[in-house]
């Protein structure tokens, strides 16, 4: 459990890390250092694995052979699209249901009241201490991976949203007011745009939650899916097999992280040049 | 006489009650009226109460006691009758400058043509036809106020109301959109009132100060400065008529009486 729990820490941090990656690709020098970063600590990695038996770690060469003979021979590919259903479908549930809870909470003294607390409790309270439960309800297959990915990224959506209605500049809505809007139009017109760009980071974030949870649903389940590849492999001391399906992971989570900036970037263009983040 | 006036505010006392639950008095008894076509500025100290009031003739905060008249009509919330300008133009980051302009309109459900047509109308009178369709982030400030104005001015409110209008610009564009905002009065005829703690801004641009004075916000005088609508804004700066209203305003601000210059009291 200790272990998982570890194991959750460094996809957050990717989640950051990768908006830092994001924001250094200005520069054509920044790329070069990050590429440098990268080129060292691969050549570390390599010259260091190879001094310990083969059998605890493995060099990225041997990592991206193991990665080309598993694309090969067709189970990456196969575990990745097992992972990635449940994966999508338990993330747009959490959308669907995070985002106008968020709104609600946000908007409503009331029901801020009635769920605010379950909310930042859901959020702080590690989920995983809820997956033998899980399992009891949703048994070892889809539903369960799609329930944990759910429950990992809702709160994180929702409590997003709920800031960001909170943020909503009071002026505006006081030109609103001024100008005699009804409420209604108040809400679809001021409230909700100003709130996009908090919807999104909810997003970005719930990736690496999501991340989480489907890797957690399937250590437990151990059936299929990149988790799974990653436990067999564990389990059967081949720790390149093992570190290939882990940076299969990281590049799924930096790339879904990185749509999600430019659709953050398409729906509210304006967001990025208030932040200064115009170049 | 009624018929005359645009802006007739009788008695108004405004009480808050802060953090601590301890009352406030804002404003106490404030009145003063505005005649049709006027320029009022309101002004003094910080903590005069002169942007509550105004707040209260936009309908944003209501009066303890007293009443506002706008038009000859009682002001008991924001209305059409009340164009409002925000001190950081406050546009709507989402929209065009047009957009901006448009969604003053929206609440009259005007056909879609015609919104936008007059909203083309009131960016056209602001100087920023070219600049319609950039949105507010690709704006300078002046621009940006200049689209607030617009905004403003397209419901085609019997007043405009001004939160310290000019006050987050630099010196040039100030300067530059006092002297259009005469222009659009010129064009106009609106009755404008404006909120500002700048002495200058005050005596160039209206026809009328009103200043106030805190602890409580009160009346401490009216100045009437009218230099004449067709005076240019050199012409008014460098006339001795200027330092003269100038120096009456500053006696007034910092609380004292004219007469004193006068000699007559100390």
């Amino acid at each position: 459990m200790t272990a998982l729990a570890d194991q959750a820490a460094p996809v957050e941090d990717e989640t950051t890390l990768s908006r830092k990656i994001r924001s250094q690709r200005r520069g054509g020098r920044d790329r070069l250092v990050t590429t440098a970063g990268v080129v060292v600590l691969l050549i570390i990695w390599e010259i260091a694995a190879r001094q310990v038996d083969p059998i605890l770690a493995a060099p990225p060469s041997a990592v991206f052979t193991a990665l080309i003979g598993m694309v090969g021979d067709g189970s990456l590919p196969t575990a990745v699209w097992e992972s990635a259903q449940p994966f999508l479908v338990g993330y747009v549930l959490a959308i669907v249901v995070g985002v106008p809870v968020g709104l609600l909470i946000g908007r409503f003294r009331l029901v801020e009241a009635a769920i605010g607390w379950l909310v930042i409790a859901g959020y702080a309270m590690p989920m995983i201490a809820l997956t033998p439960v899980f399992m009891l309800w949703f048994g070892l297959g889809f539903a369960v991976k799609a329930a944990m990915v759910m429950t990992m990224t809702v709160f994180a959506i929702s409590i997003n949203t709920w800031n960001g209605v909170q943020n909503v500049p009071r002026t505006l809505i006081e030109v609103g007011t001024a100008f005699c809007t009804s409420q209604p139009r108040i809400l679809s017109q001021i409230v909700i745009p100003s709130v996009i760009p908090s919807i999104m980071t909810g997003l970005r974030i719930g990736i690496g939650k999501a991340v989480v949870g489907i890797v957690i649903a399937e250590f437990f389940t151990a059936i299929g899916g990149v988790g799974g590849v990653i436990v067999d492999a564990g389990h059967s001391f081949q720790p390149d097999r093992m570190f290939a399906a882990v940076v299969v992971l990281m590049l799924a989570a930096v790339a879904l992280t990185s749509l999600v900036g430019l659709i953050e970037r398409w729906l509210a263009p304006w967001n990025r040049s208030i932040a200064g983040g115009a170049r | 006489m009624s018929g005359d006036l645009a802006v007739d505010v009788r008695a108004v006392s405004k009480v808050f009650r802060d953090d601590k639950g301890r009352d406030v008095q804002a404003l106490r008894e404030v009145s003063f009226q505005v005649r049709r076509s006027q320029i009022v500025a309101l002004t003094g100290r910080s903590g005069c109460g002169k942007t509550t009031l105004l707040r209260i003739i936009m309908g944003l905060e209501h009066p303890t006691s007293g009443t506002v008249d706008v038009d000859g009509e009682p002001v008991h919330g924001p209305g059409v009758n009340r164009g409002i300008v925000f001190q950081n133009a406050e546009l709507l980051p989402w929209r065009t400058a047009l957009g901006n302009v448009e969604f003053g309109l929206e609440a009259r459900r005007l056909p879609k043509a015609q919104r936008r047509e007059t909203a083309e109308r009131a960016i056209e009178l602001v100087g920023l036809k070219d600049a319609a369709h950039r949105r507010p982030h690709e704006l300078s400030g002046g621009m940006r106020q200049r689209v607030g104005i617009a905004r403003a001015l397209a419901i085609d409110p019997a007043v405009l109301l001004m939160d310290e209008p000019f006050s987050a610009l630099d010196a040039q564009t100030r300067e530059k959109m006092q002297a259009e905002l005469l222009e659009i009065h010129e064009r106009t005829g609106k009755t404008i009132i404006f909120v500002s703690h700048d002495i200058d801004e005050s005596v160039l641009l209206a026809d009328r100060v009103v200043t106030l004075v805190p602890d409580p916000g009160r009346v401490h005088g009216v100045l009437d400065t009218a230099f004449g609508a067709s005076t240019s804004l050199e012409e008014r700066r460098g006339s001795a008529q200027f330092a003269q209203r100038r120096h009456e305003l500053l006696q007034l601000v910092h609380g004292r009486e004219i007469q004193q210059q006068d000699g007559v009291s100390v």
